[in-house]
């Protein structure tokens, strides 16, 4: 049967690498974009933008 | 819960509620601080005291550097005069403490409740405290006499019994002597008691070590009464406010073992939600000496309808509980077979077992046969083989793996893994079977990452039929989460926590308060105590020395309630 829902564990944080959060974006890209996916990814923009100004809105 | 958010946004006095609940939680971590400060005045006093002591008692040695028996009285006056030097400057900084704890409770309710009431409230409260008669019978005065009495008895003791050996042992060695007979190594080493150095060491130690010892009576005295005499100020405060509907027990943190308190916190006897009381006489707090736990104040808008549905007893709500917690609330495990066989009654809890067991006798019950047969409830089993399962099979693999059992009837009812670190997937079979409101399924997960219970992780628990959601980490922790239904469709918080969090934490991180590996480690269970508190979820975690504790215990209990309690007030503010 075919899975459509997945209970997603990020393995990075807020406080990440910038690069760990692309890293992360790539491989959440490579998954079904499914509702839970998509809001995984708009989080870790989100992460990414802030990570890479040092934390600064 | 959504209609909770929904009439706090559109209340008039939603903004005097919620600085009340925001300077409630400031006070608690003043109160934590205060606590500490107050501990930490009182050692220094003790260990003052039993520097003098010992100077004192050395300052009577003879040549011989032994103390002599005719001596003894006047050693013994003068440590007395210096252990009442103790009482005095304790009295005046508990007396002071008091004063502190009582202003800091009626803090929250500046604004809201009349100014003179709160002077007149703290003032009354630390009266209370004062007065206050335990369920022993004992007043404040008469600990306070029992800690210098008991002080005096511990030093004198050990004074008395070296000097008193080392005279006995110096006069048989002279009859030894004057006999030509050689004194013994064991009569030398008695003799060496009554020396003043060892004798000044013997007195220091009665005063200050170890559990029972004076020091440790006197901070247990403090601790306990600092905190009553918050508490009651608070509370005395907060029953003037025109919205107020009751008293929630808050389960501290740093709670350390199962007890009574997890009852208190948890039960929902009055149907107005978890560890809600109606009133200040029906709130069992404080549940013990030493408490670490507080109250807080709850709006009568905070109360649903779903928290009057779930109104239960105590005996059925312990019923439902795991092994652990019967143990720890009821203490004997015959009490806890009694509870199992459904021979225990709600007033029954807090009876000893000498007591009950008496009771059980008269009405024909054969005690010996309330033994725990099977030490190990049903859900507990299920839920450690499966943490078991997932771990280990997650050190093998690398991978995220999942159990899935109904409570109620112990069947396995998912066991899987999608082969992947970070993700565990169901099936549209699996997905409906956790949304069937009349499941109660435990669903336990491994986190290779070992940090604490993922947002993704507490909607799948929010489903209606999935009772607890469980993740365990690599390391040994165990988070878990029972989450409202409610949760994972309410709009925003999911956002809304993050951003609470991720701005308390990335100031912290830029000031060099903690690295970012840490704030890593700590970012979900932030976000999860923060939760708990606001009351999304109740939320536990064993850490057993894994990454996130050992993270909390480097960081500090001060850095840690600052970050709790800003990120707390952002996420209300947000909301």
């Amino acid at each position: 049967m075919k899975d459509n829902f997945l209970m997603i564990d990020p393995p990075v944080t807020p406080y990440s690498k910038p690069e760990d959060i692309e890293k992360w974006l790539t491989e959440l890209r490579a998954l079904a974009q499914t509702e839970e996916v998509n809001i995984h990814i708009a989080q870790a923009k989100e992460w990414l933008e802030r990570a890479k100004k040092g934390g600064d809105k | 819960m959504t209609s909770k958010l929904y009439t706090l946004a559109h209340n008039p006095r939603t903004v005097t509620r919620s600085t009340i609940k925001r300077a409630s939680n400031q006070a608690r971590a003043n109160m934590n601080r205060l606590d500490r400060a107050a501990l930490g005045d009182l050692e220094q006093i003790y260990r003052n005291a039993a520097a003098n002591i010992k100077n004192t008692i050395e300052g009577f040695a003879g040549i011989d550097g032994n103390l002599r028996l005719n001596n003894l009285q006047d050693i013994q006056a003068q440590v007395n005069t210096l252990l009442g030097q103790i009482s005095n400057t304790r009295e005046a900084l508990l007396n002071n403490n008091l004063e502190q704890a009582a202003v800091l409770g009626t803090q929250p309710f500046t604004g809201a409740v009349n100014g003179s009431t709160l002077v007149r409230v703290a003032d009354d409260a630390v009266k209370f405290t004062q007065s206050f008669m335990s369920k022993d019978g004992l007043q404040l005065s008469d600990r306070i006499w029992r800690l210098d009495n008991h002080a005096r008895e511990a030093v004198g003791g050990a004074i008395q019994n070296a000097v008193v050996q080392g005279h006995s042992a110096s006069q048989a060695a002279n009859e030894l002597l004057n006999r030509g007979e050689p004194v013994t190594a064991a009569l030398r080493n008695k003799i060496n008691n009554a020396n003043a150095s060892t004798v000044g060491r013997s007195a220091s130690r009665a005063l200050l070590t170890g559990q029972g010892s004076p020091r440790h009576n006197a901070m247990r005295v403090f601790r306990t009464e600092i905190n009553r005499a918050h508490g009651e100020a608070y509370m005395a405060s907060g029953a003037e406010d025109e919205d107020f509907g009751g008293w929630r027990y808050l389960l501290s943190p740093r709670h350390p073992e199962p007890d009574i308190c997890n009852m208190h916190a948890r039960v929902n006897k009055y149907g107005l939600g978890a560890g809600v009381y109606p009133s200040r006489q029906r709130t069992p707090w404080p549940a013990h000496p030493n408490t670490l736990s507080y109250v807080e104040i709850v709006f009568k808008d905070e109360i649903t309808a779903d928290d009057k549905a779930e109104k239960i007893n105590r005996i059925d709500w312990l019923k439902q509980q795991p092994l652990n917690i019967q143990r720890g609330v009821l203490g004997a495990p015959q009490k806890v077979a009694a509870l199992r066989k459904g021979l225990l009654a709600e007033n029954e809890i807090e009876t000893p077992w000498r007591i009950l067991k008496k009771r059980f006798e008269k009405k024909g019950i054969f005690t010996a046969d309330l033994k725990l047969v099977n030490p190990v409830s049903t859900a507990v089993t299920h839920t450690d083989e499966a943490v078991k399962y997932v771990v280990d099979n997650g050190l093998s693999t690398g991978n995220e793996h999942l159990v899935a059992f109904d409570q109620a009837t112990g069947k396995e009812l998912i066991k899987k893994t999608s082969h992947a670190v970070n993700y565990v997937s169901f099936t549209l079979e699996e997905v409906s079977l956790i949304r069937r409101g009349d499941r109660s399924i435990a669903l336990i997960h491994n986190h290779p990452s070992s940090t604490s219970l993922s947002y993704a992780d507490l909607k799948v628990g929010a489903h209606p039929g999935s009772a607890i959601i469980t993740a365990a980490g690599h390391d040994g922790a165990i988070f878990s989460a029972r989450v409202s239904s409610n949760f994972g469709t309410m709009a925003n918080v999911e956002q809304n926590i993050n951003r609470a969090v991720t701005d308390t934490i990335w100031p912290q991180i830029n000031s060099g308060a903690l690295t970012r590996e840490q704030a890593s480690a700590i970012h979900s269970h932030v976000q999860n105590v923060v939760m708990h508190r606001s009351r999304y979820m109740d939320y536990e975690a064993t850490f057993n020395n894994g990454i996130v504790g050992k993270t909390l215990n480097d960081l500090g209990d001060d850095i840690m309630a600052n970050i709790y309690t800003e990120a707390e007030t952002l996420f209300n503010e947000a909301l």
